[in-house]
């Protein structure tokens, strides 16, 4: 462990306040995991004015420029980060194992490996995902109708940043920028840097564009400086818990944009060909990865794997080497200590577990870390329902005779499915995808890659960038129309001059 | 002694009952101390011996009577053993009780505390109610906020207040609750008389119980001013009802509506898987003559807590959070050491109790079990 910084860390990213303005501001200090971070207090007074001068910046940078310039510029910031002396990477690397507890090597590669989905070339694909022809968000072009359109993004989007994986703002923020939007940015309380870092290396590239955004830190819930916030944004983005969603969601106005993601299972399915001799050990350190990364903190998190009977190993068998996987992963990659309760929780369940595997008929069998709660893998044939993991880093193995067992499964959690990583032959691609789509899944994927989703993805099932555009179209019986009204129809009359021709 | 007893609970009984008699609220000494530790010991061997899944898990975890150093040693079993399995040491339908916890009601659900008989049982209620609850007097009228235990023949509660009843209960003494809900008129009848007569009352009643009485009261206006040396006994918490009040909230109710000083409001915890509950303090201290102090749970001779981190279950620093570890020579049928899935952290003279250990909010957009199983309308205990 790298010894523990002494130095406090500013955790806001304010372009809009002068160095005067900043110092009149009240301020506080707060100690996130090892690192004291300071931040101002948000009081109402300081989001109206902070409001004001982004739907200003909005306006004079970002409402008429290009979304080719901008999408450029965003390339050019996420590029930065690419090298690893970008003092806000080294930052990174250095103070999130710090905040979060994660293992730093787990830091240092999911950040990279989150940050190359915005890519010049992915962020394209964020565009083409959602637009026929992203130039609609510069003017009016034609539609399929006859007519043409133009998207307009939010001016102001207050947004509510994920703290449970680091990096996971970067997506929210560049969705904005790429609809022209404004940022007011709510950092989360585990984890307020890593939003505040990526604005930094924006404004680097373009300082007009980084006046756009701002990030800071209240605690949730704060009604006074949230309904500020929303009477002047024009829609609301958040990344949070079930409780916060829904008090969110009685504050946000009606008819304004509100897009929330949250609380979502994912969940793998290795098929009979994963399981084969050359092939199961692999399996089963691809999902032992998924299982792992961030400590399976992350809605792309897998929390069961249903495992196909038939193989080269049976599913009992592939539970073992999930287990083996999950103790390498430990010991490179270490799990972030975890507090009484999620360590009771834990406990609760192996006990559990344990005393079900007693009667030999039970189809249970536990498997866990050599010392202490690090990692449980938990087989059980006949699971009851499908029940949710107490996470960091426990999951159960159900064996399956195929993927309508799957099926049934899921059904009771069809609002909260996300991603399907998915191990099995080509031909049988379609049909899981199907089905598992049917169930609430909404992005079937390789096991090995849950954690990653690829850029463009319909985040949760919606358009990240058409979720929050409104569109106006000019029908093309008016454009027909406005001839009629064509200067050289309706000034009056000029008799002919002959002798010109 | 007492010969119908098995030898090794003659034993436990009579050593009870003595520690009882010598009990000094510093604390054990030494000689207290080994015996409490030999009998332990003894007791775990015989629960090994009799206890088949018991002995698998402590085998599981190279626990062997004879091998262990010392009662701290004693592997606890978690709650949910007392669900998954029959944990008891004797033919399961040759009990004289069987306790289950409230909460579900299919029964395969619910935990089951065996108990061959009741007379640990007994003498622990009883030393520690004396001690705690009625040092000053022999009997006093007890008003029950609770069902009489032949209505719940498998509540360990029920059977707790009731046989206070029988052991401590002054004519007038009687129960409240019944299957339409609290009595409430009945109940102010009965305080209203207590208040007329001069006569000092003990309430027994859950936590949620009284939130009851005392919105019943508050709705008609109605207040008592019971004579001296009333006093209030509450347990419990509020898991899974529409409404939580502080402890503290509570105790200032008390005394607002019913007269009853605070020190004289006793909280105790106990649970259907121990036979053993921990009381607070305030009342005996304030009838010593003493300040009253900080809130703290007190543990009897027969009885230690350990406080231990769940993923080591190895005890947490003096002071520190952790779970709490009941290790209670009571608790004769099943197993003597308890996991117990509350938190708390030890004092120089007990334990404070910080209530249960609930799932924490999980970090970002992964999902918290509580709030999947709540959307799915799902079971949890």
């Amino acid at each position: 462990m790298t010894p523990p910084s002494s130095d406090v860390v500013d955790a806001f990213f304010l372009p809009q306040l002068d160095p005067a303005e900043l110092a009149a501001l009240e301020w506080t200090t707060r100690q996130v995991g090892t690192v004291p971070l300071r931040f101002p207090v948000v009081t109402p007074p300081l989001v109206e004015q902070l409001c004001d001068r982004l739907l200003q910046a909005q306006a004079e940078e970002l409402a008429e420029r290009p979304v080719m310039e901008v999408l450029e510029v965003l390339g050019r910031a996420v590029a930065r980060w690419f090298d690893p002396r970008c003092p806000q990477r080294v930052l990174a690397e250095e103070l999130l194992p710090q905040i979060t507890g994660y293992a730093p090597e787990m830091v240092r590669r999911g950040l990279k490996e989150h940050l190359r989905t915005f890519r010049r070339d992915r962020l394209l694909r964020f565009l083409a995902q959602d637009f026929d022809n992203p130039l609609v968000l510069d003017g009016f072009h034609p539609n399929r109708a006859g007519g043409r359109s133009r998207a307009y993004g939010p001016r102001l989007t207050t947004q509510f940043f994920a703290g449970n994986v680091p990096g996971l703002p970067a997506w929210n923020l560049v969705c904005a920028l790429l609809v022209k939007s404004a940022t007011l940015g709510k950092s989360a309380g585990a984890e307020p840097l890593f939003p505040v870092l990526f604005a930094g290396t924006i404004a680097e590239e373009d300082p007009g564009l980084a006046r756009c955004l701002a990030v800071l830190h209240w605690p949730g819930g704060q009604e006074d400086v949230e309904e500020t916030a929303f009477t002047r944004s024009d829609a609301v983005m958040a990344t949070a818990g079930l409780r916060a969603t829904e008090s969110l969601a009685r504050r946000v106005p009606v008819g304004m944009p509100f897009v929330p993601y949250g609380h979502k299972v994912s969940f793998a399915v290795v098929g009979h060909e994963a399981l084969a001799l050359n092939r199961y050990a692999d399996t089963a350190r691809r999902v032992a990865r998924d299982v792992s990364q961030y400590d399976q903190q992350g809605c792309l998190s897998p929390h069961a794997v249903f495992v196909e009977r038939g193989g080269g190993v049976d599913p009992r068998a592939f539970a073992a080497a999930l287990a083996a996987e999950m103790e390498r992963y430990e010991r490179s990659r270490p799990r972030a200590a975890i507090g009484l309760e999620e360590s009771a929780a834990i406990a609760g369940v192996r006990a559990r577990y344990e005393f079900r595997s007693y009667d030999a008929d039970s189809g249970v069998q536990v498997l866990t870390s050599p010392h202490g709660n690090a990692w449980t893998v938990l087989f059980e044939e006949r699971p009851e329902r499908f029940e949710p993991s107490v996470l960091n880093r426990l999951v159960r193995v159900h064996p399956v005779d195929g993927i309508e067992d799957v099926v049934a499964q899921l059904q009771p959690l069809r609002r909260y499915l996300q991603t399907a990583g998915i191990a099995c032959a080509p031909e049988r691609l379609d049909a899981w995808a199907s089905l598992l789509g049917r169930c609430g899944a909404d992005r079937i994927c390789a096991v090995g890659q849950m954690p990653q989703p690829a850029a463009g993805w319909h985040h949760d099932g919606l358009g990240s960038l058409a979720s929050l555009v409104r569109w106006t179209d000019v029908e093309g019986a008016a454009e027909a129309a406005v001839e009629r009204y064509d200067p050289e129809w309706t000034q009056p009359a000029s008799r002919p001059d002959r002798s010109r021709r | 002694m007492n010969p119908d007893l098995p030898d090794l609970d003659a034993r436990l009984l009579a050593w009870m009952e003595q520690a009882a008699q010598r009990w000094d609220d510093g604390g054990p000494g030494e000689a207290a101390e080994a015996e409490f530790d030999r009998l332990a010991r003894e007791l775990f061997a015989d629960q090994y011996e009799r206890n088949i899944p018991y002995r698998r898990f402590c085998r599981a975890r190279g626990a062997q009577p004879g091998r262990i150093p010392g009662w701290e040693e004693i592997p606890p079993v978690p709650l949910s053993a007392f669900k998954e399995l029959t944990l008891s040491c004797d033919p399961p339908e040759s009990a004289a009780a069987v306790f289950m916890t409230s909460g579900s009601t299919d029964p395969s659900r619910r935990g089951r505390n065996h108990h061959p008989h009741l007379r640990l049982y007994d003498a622990s209620l009883q030393a520690s109610f004396r001690h705690w609850f009625l040092p000053d007097r022999e009997r006093i009228r007890l008003l029950v906020l609770n069902p009489p235990p032949a209505q719940q023949p498998h509540s360990s509660l029920a059977y707790f207040l009731g046989r206070l009843v029988d052991s401590f209960g002054a004519p007038g003494s009687a129960f409240f609750l019944d299957e339409d809900g609290l009595q409430v008129d009945r109940l102010s009848a009965a305080l209203a008389e207590a208040e007329r007569d001069g006569v000092a009352v003990g309430l027994l009643g859950t936590s949620f119980a009284y939130v009851h009485l005392l919105d019943a009261l508050e709705a008609s206006g109605a207040s008592f001013a019971l004579p001296a040396g009333s006093r209030l006994l509450d347990t419990g918490g509020f898991k899974g009802r529409s409404r939580e009040v502080s402890a503290e909230t509570l105790r200032a109710a008390f005394g607002d509506r019913l007269g009853i000083p605070d020190p004289w409001c006793v909280n105790y915890y106990g649970m259907t898987e121990i036979s053993t509950q921990y009381y607070d303090t305030s009342l005996r201290r304030v009838w010593l003559g003493e300040d009253p102090g900080p809130r703290v749970k007190a543990v009897p001779p027969w009885a230690r807590i350990r406080v231990v981190d769940p993923g080591t279950g190895r005890p947490v620093p003096a002071g520190e959070r952790g779970l709490l570890v009941h290790v209670d020579l009571a608790n004769r049928g099943s197993c003597l050491a308890v996991l117990a899935e509350d938190v708390g952290h030890l004092t120089a003279d007990g334990f404070v109790l910080l209530g249960r250990a609930q799932g924490s909010e999980a970090r970002g957009c992964s999902i918290a079990l509580d709030e999947l199983l709540a959307a799915n309308g799902g079971r949890r205990r």
